[in-house]
């Protein structure tokens, strides 16, 4: 396995390791809980999990595993070859979450733990559903776009709603964090960044 | 994005050496930064847990206020398991995690004013669309 450096950040064979994501750690690490962060984790995983299986699948090439602020990003290495093809894919991880999460509450698991994973879950694949970039939502956005419009108009289209629904959120944010509780500002500042340092 | 570049403008090769080394030692600053820092916490955090759980609470409550994420996402499970609306269960994680919990108290207003504020921002973080429950609130029955 080739280990190298460039200004990506440390790259072991297919995994490419940025000091974007070594911050986020270390602050999740310091600030979270354990059954929470160890759920998040395990729920993440699955949902990586499940658009490589479906790249596998339909033979799309995952040519990188980029970890950064983001979380975990997959890079094709290009466009799907269709629209319904990107569909597929970006579907495929809150798919594996909505899974997990039915079959952890019907699953013999304690009931502290098996809530705390079915609500991780669940909350992570309606979250990535968003048509917000970075998220999957806003990939299966732009495959049902790309479908019915020019290549373009649907890039367009994907990017101002995203960049109209970051802007949105951040006016409901400021307000809720001056009274108090700045976790929903917190998203719209993650989502904004992520965007910026996935365009680098 | 595909996209192919032409030569007339590309700058020597030299000069793209250059430039990529530079970023190269600025991406290598920042990861090791980064690496120290994730090292901090995690020695802190394991061998120091009493010193560091002061900061962390405040660094906690600058991000999140005082939102139990543990328990939000259990009651959202919970609520699921019991065969609840899978959609108020959402509607009521989103209000334990965004909505704040206590509103802040205006210095500037008598006391009475800062319970109403609460009481109306309350009630409209936890307004179900309900018509007849509006009319309630604003024009409540006296006597």
């Amino acid at each position: 396995m080739s280990v190298r450096f460039d200004r990506r950040g440390l790259t072991a064979g297919r995994v490419t390791l940025t000091a974007d994501f070594l911050f986020l750690l270390a602050l999740l690490l310091y600030t979270g809980v354990g059954p929470v962060l160890g759920c998040c984790g395990l729920a993440a995983a699955l949902h990586e999990t499940g658009h490589v299986l479906c790249c596998r699948a339909l033979g799309v090439p995952v040519r990188r595993l980029r970890l950064s602020l983001v979380g975990v990003e997959l890079d094709l290495g290009g466009r799907c070859r269709s629209g319904a093809e990107e569909c597929l894919v970006a579907l495929a991880g809150p798919l594996v979450n909505l899974l997990t999460a039915a079959l952890a509450l019907a699953s013999p698991l304690p009931n502290q733990l098996r809530y705390l994973f079915a609500g991780a879950s669940l909350m992570l694949a309606l979250f990535n559903l968003l048509p917000v970039l970075p998220l999957d939502g806003s990939r299966v956005l732009h495959g049902a776009l790309s479908a019915l419009y020019p290549l373009d108009r649907a890039d367009r289209v994907t990017v101002g709603l995203s960049r109209l629904l970051k802007l949105a959120l951040l006016p409901p944010g400021t307000w809720c964090a001056a009274l108090g509780n700045p976790s929903l500002l917190v998203v719209a500042v993650w989502l904004i960044l992520s965007e910026q340092r996935a365009n680098c | 994005m595909a996209m192919t570049y032409g030569t007339k403008n590309r700058p020597p090769r030299r000069e793209q050496n250059r430039r990529h080394s530079n970023a190269g030692w600025g991406a290598l600053a920042r990861l090791l930064t980064a690496a120290g820092l994730f090292l901090l916490c995690f020695v802190g955090k394991t061998q120091f847990p009493q010193q560091t759980a002061v900061y962390q609470q405040y660094l906690t409550e600058a991000l999140t206020g005082s939102t139990d994420f543990q328990a939000a996402f259990s009651t959202l499970g919970e609520n699921l398991a019991q065969g609840g609306d899978p959609l108020e269960a959402v509607g009521d994680w989103c209000v334990a995690v965004f909505a704040p919990a206590e509103t802040a108290v205006d210095e500037t207003l008598p006391a009475a004013a800062n319970v109403l504020l609460s009481e109306e921002v309350r009630f409209f973080l936890t307004w179900d669309g309900d018509a007849a429950a509006l009319c309630a609130h604003l024009l409540p029955v006296e006597g």
